[in-house]
């Protein structure tokens, strides 16, 4: 049994005519906190897409526990940037984690004895239980991640993936998520985390993903972050994708 | 009081419409308190215009207003998913351009084929909720009682596609079917209410109630019911004016749901209810 969750080979993601992942390889072991960083445009959400099933990968794989992507994804839960959310509804954390659970088949609107109890664990697992019927459009970008943290658990994701969690957050709010992110790596899950935010890195995350439409390296915070990895993450670099176009992606 | 309450009930007419009003109080509200949240106003307003040229055909043909709904709902709100889909010029102005063309294309049309006495221009863009048949109520009711089931039983997949249409995707909803499903009700709703509010009316029944409710009910689900409330209190409200002031009823409908709009605006900051 591979004890690896997440293993990318050589992905390669193109949108339009536009090349956005290019031989993109790693490995994620279970129950682990990963960063993923980068500059803007430099792939993070496209990744997050592509593990997620829900853009085709042109070339390459990615694995999920042994199985490809392609095949089904249940297993994952996604926290796409807030701005991708619809905050004009008036929705309680009670409703939102309840959402979690929804399925293809129709329902009668009312939750049952049984759903009320997953949704309370699950936002008592990430400390919002006392928040439980008030209005998530009203509460704190922290909290709101917090909530959307207690949807995909509600969910019975084993693999959580949070896209610019830290994002308008601010630092109190921020140490509050890792705290929660921590607890649930504990209890088993794998959790990947787009952030802008490298400051810290090393006390938060067990390791890091650099990402700049390749990878450019991945592992121990305190080891990855060398100075070439810098310049080729946030640097000027036109040169290094001259070899890298559609149907190429940099094999000369 | 009594009397005057009980009066307009001792023409037939106004019992058939009185029906009509209800049902299309609660169902138009109902899916409007989704159609505010997305942002989805000017696509009612798209698909109520839109729908002409399908009811004149359906005439043509010798089909009921509840005939062709069907055929219409479904054809104006694949036409549109597809079109916002694939447009590269941006949403609003996709609808736009489908809108005016859908409507120019209904009224050659209707002056084409002179069905000035099956189809009346004026009745369809402001409504004539005093003149619909037996048949006509029947229609409205089961084209808003398809509605209601519809959001009642798929509540929760068209809540979260609306919330959060990404992590949806993710959990393996078909987020597309059903976001299509929405689209053929909500086109269902607006074409039933056409001959009580008509056209260019519909959106004060669709849009009107449900922002009111939102303004006071802090919470999604109990802003639906009250937006329905507010949708019944509107038409009927409307139709006594009709009745009891000769004003168009339409247009009179309209003005009641306006005015509940501005009665909750007023009170917004004071009262906040569950």
């Amino acid at each position: 049994m591979v004890n690896n969750t997440i293993i990318s080979n050589s992905c390669c993601v193109e949108i339009g005519e536009t090349l956005i992942l290019d031989d993109v390889s790693f490995s994620i072991n279970k129950n682990s906190l990963i960063a993923v960083v980068g500059p803007n445009g430099g792939g993070k959400t496209t990744l997050f897409n592509a593990i997620t099933g829900l853009i085709p990968i042109t070339k390459g794989s990615i694995e999920i526990n042994g199985q490809d992507v392609t095949k089904g994804n249940g297993n994952i839960g996604y926290v796409p940037q807030n701005e991708n959310l619809n905050w004009n509804f008036p929705l309680t954390a009670r409703q939102v984690v309840g959402l979690g659970i929804t399925k293809n088949f129709p329902s009668i609107p009312f939750i049952s004895k049984n759903k009320n109890n997953l949704i309370e664990e699950c936002l008592n697992d990430v400390g919002l239980y006392d928040q439980i019927d008030n209005r998530v459009d009203e509460m704190s970008g922290g909290q709101k991640q917090r909530v959307l943290l207690a949807k995909i658990l509600a969910q019975g994701a084993n693999i959580l993936l949070l896209d610019e969690a830290f994002s308008g957050v601010d630092i109190g709010s921020q140490i509050s998520l890792i705290e929660v992110l921590r607890k649930l790596k504990d209890s088993g899950k794998t959790i990947m985390i787009a952030t802008h935010d490298i400051n810290n890195i090393a006390d938060r995350f067990d390791e890091v993903l650099c990402l700049n439409r390749h990878c450019c390296a991945y592992g121990d915070p305190l080891k990855v972050f060398t100075q070439d990895v810098l310049s080729e993450l946030y640097g000027n670099h036109g040169t290094m994708f001259q070899n890298h176009k559609l149907g190429s992606h940099g094999e000369n | 009081m009594f009397e005057t309450l009980l009066e307009p009930f001792s023409y037939s007419f106004m019992i058939r419409s009185f029906l009509i009003s209800i049902f299309v109080g609660i169902s138009l509200p109902m899916i409007g308190s989704f159609v505010i949240n997305r942002n989805l106003g000017f696509m009612g307003d798209a698909i109520a215009h839109a729908s002409l040229p399908v009811l004149v055909i359906g005439a043509v043909l010798g089909a009921s207003v509840f005939l062709s709904a069907i055929p219409a709902a479904i054809i104006i709100a694949v036409t549109l998913s597809y079109i916002i889909s694939r447009s590269t010029v941006g949403e609003d102005t996709a609808i736009g351009i489908v809108f005016s063309t859908f409507f120019a294309f209904g009224i050659i049309l209707l002056k084409r084929y002179n069905l000035a006495t099956t189809l009346n221009i004026e009745d369809i863009l402001f409504g004539q909720i005093l003149g619909v048949s037996r048949g006509d109520v029947i229609s409205t009711i089961i084209l808003s009682l398809i509605t209601i089931s519809t959001v009642l039983i798929f509540y929760k997949q068209i809540l979260y596609l609306s919330f959060d249409p990404i992590g949806a995707q993710v959990t393996g909803l078909k987020t597309k079917l059903y976001d299509n499903l929405f689209l053929v009700v909500l086109s269902l709703a607006v074409i039933g209410a056409l001959q009580s509010v008509g056209i260019i009316l519909v959106l004060s029944m669709l849009i009107t109630p449900a922002a009111a409710a939102k303004l006071i009910i802090k919470n999604f689900q109990n802003a639906i019911l009250v937006s329905s409330i507010f949708g019944i209190l509107a038409s009927i409200s409307g139709l006594y004016l009709s009745f009891y002031l000769n004003l168009p009823s339409g247009p009179a409908m309209a003005l009641s749901s306006s005015a509940i709009f501005v009665i909750c605006w007023l009170f917004r900051r004071s009262v906040r209810l569950i």
